[in-house]
């Protein structure tokens, strides 16, 4: 372990946290479009997928081992949910279908208020254990003083 | 006199390296010298990259205001290591320099 692993651990996550934030606005954003961007058919909800980085992490490792290969989170990508589109009544919908269904984007808006207060709580928790990590090494420096 | 006169040469590196001659004369010995010049030389590059950092911020150009925290935190946390090191060393320096004969 180097003298600021824990910090690019902790930044790692910092990063990975925002992404999420923003993958929720866009999700916010996009709640109610029923045209996306890509031109088929409307939004479909997106979600961030974490891994941890490093390599060379073997099942037989020690912890201590897998530890000292680890650099904190990595966002192994974003990926679209898949889970059935809203059918909502309105005929006057320029994207109603012959019934005068609108398919609306499977974007719950409670779920991704609930995800968005998730990512600032950890956001949080990974300032706090980089605060903490940097109160430990000024300690460790006051030793000298 | 255990340091010789090539002890007490140090290399220069730009910048931030003033405190360099007084640490390496209260350490002594190559191993510790060459250490510390290597240290002060990480350093600089440590506060670069802070400076760098906090430019793009600044000028808007930064698209990610975590990693210029940790930049900037990086530096800040290496040069109160390096000047305590130093501190430190100049005290025993000047111990010795006071010692009673």
């Amino acid at each position: 372990m180097g003298l600021f692993d824990a910090f690019d651990a902790s930044g790692s996550a910092l990063s990975a946290e925002r992404l999420r934030m923003d993958v929720t606005a866009e999700n916010l954003a996009n709640a109610q479009s029923t045209r996306a961007a890509n031109g088929t058919g409307p939004y479909r909800r997106k979600e961030v997928v974490l891994e941890q980085a490093g390599s060379g992490v073997g099942s037989s490792a020690s912890f201590a081992d897998s530890l000292q290969a680890a650099r904190g989170v990595k966002v192994a990508g974003i990926v679209e949910d898949q889970t059935p589109m809203r059918k909502v009544y309105d005929p006057g919908h320029p994207d109603a279908d012959a019934k005068g269904y609108v398919t609306m984007p499977n974007v719950n808006t409670v779920t991704e208020m609930t995800d968005l207060i998730g990512a600032s709580r950890a956001y949080e928790a990974n300032v706090t254990a980089m605060q903490t990590a940097k109160s430990m090494f000024t300690r460790t420096l006051d030793l000298l003083k | 006199m255990l340091t010789s006169g090539a002890e007490w040469g140090v290399p220069s590196v730009d910048g931030a390296t003033s405190g360099a001659g007084a640490a390496q004369q209260a350490g002594g010995g190559s191993g510790f010298g060459s250490m510390l010049t290597d240290q002060l030389g990480k350093l600089e590059g440590v506060q670069n990259d802070a400076a760098k950092a906090s430019q793009a911020l600044a000028t808007g150009q930064a698209s990610d205001p975590e990693a210029v925290v940790m930049a900037v935190e990086r530096a800040r946390l290496s040069m109160q290591l390096a000047s305590t090191l130093r501190n430190k060393a100049v005290e025993a320096f000047n111990d010795v320099f006071h010692t009673q004969v």
